[in-house]
């Protein structure tokens, strides 16, 4: 993968280099602001480009706006934003693209799912931070989820991270047929259509748990 | 030169005065009624000495001049007629006819006084007219005394023409104070005082006219009012109140003629019983009498002259005292006072501004065309009172103002307790935006610093743990790193404690956050708009405590949360099914809350009956 990397910590962005490199990724380049950012993505169009969600000047959402003009300008870059704070609204309509992750920054830590959740976004799949799943999975009032079972609850949360059923699988050392039975389970409790392509499934689970919400 | 000329024409006439009023006194002794020897001198000196201080500073007055040729006229009468008393001496006849007929152009020229007064300009057809009759009178009645018995009916005609005169002139008084206004009032007032005590003394002096001291007495003190209340009318005016004089006047006027007839009576009644026997206890009875009705009688009269006389005075004082009492219990406030000035003294113009202890007393003489009186109490500025310089009439006002000095006083602790009361306000909402600034600044460095720090110290022992895989080493790298990873959990959980990110989207996010992270059922009704960030963050803080409360003490699944602006008030409501029993004064949490909304100018309500759910409601200044 050829990888763009915009994080105003020099520390970090190092961090975030080496451990692409490690794992045999291109790091084209490392930049510090959004508006740098845009350049790189226009100069190189690589695979993937990480994005810290606040960067200078005012340390608030540059982040989330540069990765909107990425997927306006180039849809096929995949754009894997990294947040230091959980944030569902944000998270939810970033992810409501093809090719766009949403992760906490600390995320990166688990080496191999961040790269799972990095080859997804690149790969035009999707991602979501599990505890952004989380807090959409919260327990509404004569909630659906209920009928399901906690087998099917994890199955469901893996869904909307983006996970494939191979990778949720893999995730919860299970065979792939048993997710796939689990899954076609809980479509159908939840009154849900199946669908071959993953993108538009982790959307409409999204839409789904949204739309238990309140507000 | 040109001041010594003005003050010595008139001082010289005075001299000349004197000299005659002197001089009779010892020629005339024991010819005549000491009283006459004494009193009619000085009452001639008192006109001239009245014409000469009102001519000296008046010159084109001719009221000063007239008065003061009368003055020195009348002094020479007396030196006439006690000349007159030593047939001996040379002329002595011919000052005596002298002293006879020079006293009638002076009593003709008495009408003439009133109706020039007090400017002897100006004057219109009637008065002129009367002017004019006066004289022709005063003419006649000298005639008439010059040629003698032969001429008895031009003396006679002349005196029913002064008369006349004399009480057209009154009328026509009575009517200029009724008309008049401002300065003149005042003036005209003086004069017609006495001139209403000359008709109350005069026809009873004339009526028990027999040459008895206190007659004679009476006569004198009245004859020496006019030319010195004329004096005081137009040199100054201003010192003594004119209205209080008449009032108290009338007052004891009545009282004295209301005692004396309810002593005749009791007197009369109880001789008639007594039929003539222990009259000393009639006397005595009377006197009690009399004695025990003085107070109350007194207060009566007092009330009624008040309300007949000075109603515009007892009006604005009744006013002011109701004002006053209001005031004591609450009712009015100090604030009032000055549209209270206004409304009794009938003057739009007037204002009235209290003088806080740092400012500094504004300069009486502005040159704005109005006048600034400083109202002070025990020394210390209080207030100033300011009006247009253009009235003069402003006593009753003075009058108030010292009456409502204490209002005056509490009103200017009232402005200032208000200013520093909006001082501390303002900066009690500073701290509070300070402390949010402050948490927002904390923020910023716990997510920014500390937590990216201990990510790219994670990033690098897996950097480290490269090659490592399933030695001792490489496992106790994932161990480190799972603690970094509570750690930073940890520390996202306290930044978002500290200030919630999501306040930089407003309201709605951050309520939608907070609500999607409450392990209740949460109903928000909020709309997008935006307020002022310390509101949002108030609003925010207060729905988090509510809520945690509702979670923590109160045991509540649902809650309602409502966000709605509207005239200029964010009202924030947070409902739950709860056990109840909340209050702020219990635990520090409602208490810190309420604390928070007052800094910023708005109030909290908690309904929390036990059994019935907790209510809260707190209501918010926003600008939109």
């Amino acid at each position: 993968m050829r990888v763009v990397i915009a994080e105003d910590q020099m520390l970090l962005r190092e961090g975030l280099t080496r451990l692409f490199a490690d794992h045999g990724h291109d790091v084209v380049a490392a930049v510090g602001d959004a508006e740098a950012l845009g350049a790189a993505v226009g100069a190189h169009s690589p695979d993937l480009a990480i994005v810290d969600i606040r960067m200078p000047p005012t340390f608030t959402d540059e982040g989330a706006r540069a990765a909107r003009v990425i997927k306006d300008t180039q849809p096929d870059v995949g754009v894997l934003v990294l947040s230091q704070h959980i944030d569902t609204t944000h998270a939810v309509g970033l992810v409501s693209r093809a090719g766009f992750g949403y992760l906490l920054k600390d995320r990166v830590l688990h080496v191999d799912d961040f790269m799972g959740a990095a080859r997804r976004v690149a790969d035009g799949g999707s991602a979501l931070d599990p505890q952004v799943v989380a807090a959409l999975m919260a327990r509404a009032d004569n909630d659906p989820l209920d009928s399901l079972s906690d087998r099917e609850r994890e199955v469901l949360s893996l869904m909307a991270e983006g996970l494939s059923n191979p990778a949720i699988a893999r995730r919860l050392v299970v065979s792939e047929r048993t997710v796939e039975g689990h899954v076609r389970h809980l479509l159908l409790k939840l009154n849900l259509a199946e669908t071959e392509d993953g993108h538009r499934r982790v959307l409409a689970v999204l839409a789904y748990l949204r739309s238990r919400q309140p507000g | 030169m040109v001041r010594f000329g003005m003050r010595a024409l008139p001082a010289t006439w005075f001299a000349v005065a004197l000299v005659g009023a002197v001089v009779s006194v010892p020629i005339s002794a024991g010819h005549e009624g000491w009283y006459d020897t004494v009193f009619y001198p000085l009452n001639a000196l008192g006109l001239a000495l009245a014409g000469v201080l009102i001519s000296s500073r008046h010159r084109s007055n001719p009221l000063g001049w007239l008065m003061l040729a009368v003055g020195v006229v009348a002094a020479w009468i007396e030196f006439f007629e006690g000349y007159g008393y030593h047939a001996s001496w040379p002329a002595a006849a011919t000052c005596a006819w002298l002293s006879v007929w020079l006293t009638w152009p002076d009593i003709g020229s008495i009408a003439i006084i009133i109706l020039l007064f007090p400017t002897g300009r100006d004057i219109g057809t009637v008065r002129r007219s009367l002017v004019l009759a006066g004289i022709v009178a005063a003419v006649a009645m000298t005639a008439g005394s010059v040629i003698g018995p032969a001429a008895s009916t031009v003396s006679t005609i002349g005196a029913a023409m002064f008369g006349t005169v004399l009480v057209a002139s009154c009328a026509v008084l009575a009517v200029r104070v009724w008309r008049s206004n401002g300065v003149e009032r005042e003036q005209l007032k003086w004069v017609a005082y006495v001139v209403s005590l000359l008709a109350v003394v005069g026809p009873l002096a004339i009526f028990f006219y027999d040459d008895s001291v206190p007659v004679q007495l009476a006569i004198a003190v009245v004859v020496t009012a006019l030319p010195a209340a004329i004096c005081v009318a137009i040199l100054r005016y201003r010192l003594y109140d004119i209205d209080l004089i008449i009032h108290q006047t009338v007052v004891y006027g009545l009282l004295t003629a209301l005692l004396a007839a309810a002593y005749a009576a009791v007197a009369l009644v109880l001789g008639a019983l007594a039929g003539g026997h222990g009259s000393a206890w009639v006397t005595a009875a009377a006197t009690v009498t009399a004695a025990v009705a003085f107070r109350p009688l007194r207060a009566r009269i007092q009330e009624w002259v008040d309300r007949r006389f000075r109603s515009a005075r007892h009006r604005a004082m009744s006013r002011v005292d109701g004002y006053l009492e209001a005031l004591r219990t609450g009712q009015a406030s100090p604030e009032e006072l000055p549209e209270l000035l206004r409304a009794v003294t009938g003057r739009t113009d007037v204002e009235l501004t209290f003088v806080l202890p740092d400012e500094a007393v504004p300069d009486p003489v502005s040159g704005d065309g109005r006048t600034r009186r400083v109202v002070e109490r025990a020394g210390v500025p209080l207030g100033v009172l300011s009006y247009a310089d253009d009235w003069a009439a402003d006593r009753l006002l003075v009058e108030l103002v010292e009456r409502v000095g204490l209002a005056v006083e509490i009103g200017r602790l009232r402005a200032e307790l208000r200013r520093q009361l909006d001082e501390v306000e303002a900066s009690r909402a500073r701290i509070v935006a300070a402390g949010y600034e402050e948490r927002r600044r904390l923020e910023r460095d716990l997510h920014d610093g500390a937590q990216q720090r201990l990510v790219s110290v994670g990033l690098t022992l897996r950097h480290a743990q490269m090659g490592l895989a399933g030695t001792p080493a490489g496992q106790g790298i994932d161990a480190a790193v799972d603690q970094l990873m509570l750690a930073i959990n940890e520390l996202r959980e306290l930044a978002n404690g500290v200030r919630p990110a999501h306040l930089d989207d407003g309201l709605d996010a951050a309520l939608r956050e907070l609500a999607s992270r409450t392990p209740m059922m949460v109903d928000l009704h909020v709309g997008p708009e935006r307020h002022p960030a310390d509101i949002e963050a108030t609003a925010y803080f207060v729905a988090c405590e509510a809520l945690t409360n509702a979670y923590k003490h109160a045991a509540a699944t649902n809650v309602h949360v409502r966000v709605q602006c509207a005239d200029g008030r964010l009202e924030l409501t947070v409902a739950d099914d709860g056990v109840g029993g909340a209050h702020p004064d219990r635990g520090s949490g409602l208490r810190g809350l309420s604390d928070r909304i007052a800094a910023q100018g708005g109030r909290m309500t908690v309904d929390s009956q036990p059994g019935a759910g907790t209510r809260l409601v707190a209501e918010l200044p926003c600008a939109s």
